[in-house]
């Protein structure tokens, strides 16, 4: 799905795959790997029917101010259905149609928005193809940067900007030619991905341990230690911003500032104006690193909690790397499959809103995500819409299930380091995390940090590749001797460890013995 | 060997550096045409076989990567036939030694390319579909860019002979698109259905 790069390809594979599995979400075939030809078929029927329901339901599945798409695209199965009838998609394009749908996308994103407009005019099937939403956000973001005042759509918001003698107001009664017989997976996925709500079954699972009022000995050995996640309640009742951090509050005392959302930087109450506005599959996410230095009174009204303060990154002082973000979007807007960066653990705590997350151990990579084999990259993971959709069905029957809940207001989740973990906003909602080193995880961080392709793994600071030296030489300095202490340990943890399988097994025959007996 | 020596000693040149340095070259040329005769055979969907160069056929990721799971095999591919292929390999050639940053790429074609992309329509949807699949990013980015050019500035009716596209709006549509008159920033003549 195109979000806010340009390039379309790295998707391709993506897309085939998804294809598939788009066909097996609502049928009753078990695998789809030994699908045969005939089946495929029966399969995007069934697909067919179950779309038609989806768009008649209101509320449940689809958002309901998209009951179907604008412009009447429909997926490649509904072709099925109707032999004989002619693709428009493919008559309008002439000899361009022997292009795949991400390639004339591809060749689109060229263009300035007067090309993409006379060429909406050639045809029916260029008419849709060039309505593409993100086209148009490439156009407004790359021109306007983060000074665009968001209207309706990305392409009204291009025309309204850049031809603002043109009177848009009178469209918002007509919403679009719809065109007939136009037939295109990518394009119809596109448009659903855009406006799929998260269906109930997807939220029910919540298998994570919650504590409340545990203290900093029990959090260390139970979770922090053994690297496991925990929700943690009550333990930021204290903090200012939950009371005062709303949209008014905010937008008052932040002004101007610029924020970083995306590729580009903006004000609060532009992005809120966005925010509300906007259908799309990935929506822009604000997500600031430098929150506390722009306006001090966001880093002063809230604290870190007890279990998160041994902060090892902070021998570093301003050279550490980036720690810590103020997080705000709309529903829909999230982070897909990811694991932290440097090796670091993490908190979050929702202060407004309400988030799901989907965590998976450090072994386990989830379905649908396809880590280079350094890890310098993730294959352009799918968008999180489209995960719940194709692969979320999947962990169901996995042995190792992941580990899911629903964080509310006031609550604070640990992401242990390395977990992979994906997070999507069910409302409006505004976070803090930060992300931390202490003495349990330090070794894996130094050790992360001295990997031969640091440079490309290492992230959230300029100096990347003298990171691990920086880093090594301050703890040194601060906290003389502990690396060595820390490394000791482990050491002989490991020495134990072995030696306890060793005992187990003999009291495991003792009691072999001892049934024996019997 | 020892009327070399006395030749150098004649020269001025230390005989010990010297045969250091043919030394050197002797290891130099070996590696060098190692190095050269590291060649990649490519079949394509019609069975031909082509020996090319890795760093050229390395230019595409997708070689790359079956190249690492066929050491030192022939690497298929299934779905690009040998004239398109051949089109595609004499382009990397070009290319091998500009880098793989596509920034370099961007906006206008170079002009080592110019003569290389004017070619029939339907060769340049194919060399478009094979460098995706190729994954030959620089060469997708300039075909692309050619397409663009290739259309750039001509009026509607234009851009339908030239890609044999029938007009297929209804007369009342087409009113409905000419009720929305825009004219551009740039002066041209061009409207927007919204």
């Amino acid at each position: 799905m195109l979000s806010c790069s340009r390039s379309l390809l790295s998707q391709t594979i993506k897309r085939k795959t998804k294809t598939k599995a788009k066909n097996k979400t609502k049928t009753r075939l078990k695998t789809n790997k030994n699908i045969s030809r005939k089946q495929k078929f029966i399969a995007k029927n069934q697909q067919l029917e179950d779309n038609e329901e989806e768009e008649e339901e209101e509320g449940f599945n689809l958002k309901s101010s998209a009951p179907s798409h604008s412009h009447g695209v429909q997926p490649l199965g509904n072709l099925y259905f109707n032999p004989g009838s002619i693709n428009s998609r493919n008559t309008g394009l002439g000899n361009l149609q022997i292009l795949s749908d991400e390639l004339v996308l591809e060749i689109l994103g060229l263009l300035e928005g007067t090309q993409l407009g006379v060429l909406a005019t050639v045809s029916k099937s260029f008419y849709v193809f060039t309505s593409h939403e993100p086209l148009w956000r490439n156009l407004v973001l790359d021109n306007l940067k983060g000074g665009f005042l968001y209207n309706r759509s990305w392409k009204v918001t291009y025309i309204s900007t850049f031809c603002p003698s043109f009177d848009v107001s009178w469209n918002s009664r007509f919403s679009g030619l719809r065109v007939k017989d136009f037939y295109s997976d990518y394009l119809f996925q596109s448009w659903l991905c855009a406006n799929l709500e998260m269906k109930p079954e997807w939220l029910e699972r919540d298998n994570i341990i919650r504590k409340r009022g545990i203290s900093l000995d029990d959090f260390v050995v139970t979770f922090e230690e053994p690297n496991r996640p925990v929700l943690l309640e009550g333990c930021i009742d204290n903090w200012d911003a939950l009371g005062k951090w709303d949209r008014d509050y905010l937008v008052n005392l932040c002004g101007d500032v610029q924020f970083s959302v995306g590729p580009v930087k903006m004000r609060l109450e532009d992005y809120f104006s966005y925010s509300d506005q906007v259908k799309e599959e990935r929506p822009l996410y604000l997500f600031d690193p430098k929150f506390a230095e722009k306006i001090p009174n966001l880093g002063s009204e809230y604290e870190v909690p007890v279990y998160f303060r041994e902060d090892l990154f902070s021998v570093l002082g301003k050279e550490r790397p980036d720690y810590r973000w103020i997080i705000i979007g709309p529903a829909g807007s999230g982070s897909s499959f990811h694991i932290d960066p440097n090796s670091t653990s993490a908190w979050n705590a929702v202060i407004r809103g309400t988030k799901k997350w989907v965590l998976f151990p450090p072994d386990v990579v989830p379905p649908g995500v396809h880590p280079s084999p350094d890890g310098a990259e993730v294959a352009c993971p799918v968008s999180i819409i489209e995960w719940f959709m194709n692969f979320y069905g999947a962990t169901k029957n996995w042995k190792k299930r992941p580990i899911e809940c629903i964080c509310k207001a006031g609550e604070v989740i640990f992401v242990p380091n390395g977990w992979w973990h994906l997070v999507i906003n069910l409302e409006e909602s505004i976070a803090i995390t930060q992300n931390y080193v202490s003495r349990r995880n330090l070794l894996n961080v130094l050790d992360f940090l001295k990997k031969p392709n640091a440079s490309e793994l290492v992230s959230g600071t300029r100096d990347r590749i003298n990171l691990y030296e920086k880093f090594k030489n301050a703890i040194e300095a601060s906290f003389p001797g502990t690396i060595d202490e820390l490394t000791l340990e482990a050491e002989e943890k490991k020495a134990q460890q072995k030696k306890m399988s060793f005992w187990d097994s003999v009291t495991d025959s003792k009691v072999g013995a001892f049934k024996f007996s019997f | 060997m020892a009327f070399t020596w006395s030749k150098t000693i004649y020269m001025g040149l230390d005989p010990i550096f010297l045969t250091e340095l043919s030394i050197s070259i002797i290891i130099f040329s070996t590696i060098a045409s190692s190095k050269k005769s590291r060649v990649s055979k490519i079949k394509t969907a019609d069975n031909e076989i082509f020996e090319v160069e890795e760093a050229v056929a390395t230019m595409s990721n997708t070689i790359k990567i079956m190249a690492g799971d066929c050491s030192g095999g022939v690497i298929p591919l299934n779905n690009v036939h040998s004239t398109i292929f051949a089109r595609v390999i004499e382009w990397c050639k070009k290319h091998v030694d500009d880098g793989e940053d596509l920034e370099y790429y961007k906006g206008a074609l170079k002009n080592c390319d110019a003569t290389f992309f004017e070619v029939d329509q339907a060769v340049l949807y194919h060399l478009l579909t094979t460098a995706n699949s190729l994954d030959i990013k620089p060469l997708l980015h300039q075909g692309c860019q050619r397409f663009v050019d290739m259309i750039n500035g001509k009026t509607v009716e234009e851009i339908r002979q030239l890609l044999h596209i029938k007009n297929d709006f209804t007369n009342e549509e087409e009113d409905e698109t000419r009720k929305k008159l825009w004219s551009s920033v740039v002066g041209m003549n061009s409207f927007i259905l919204l």
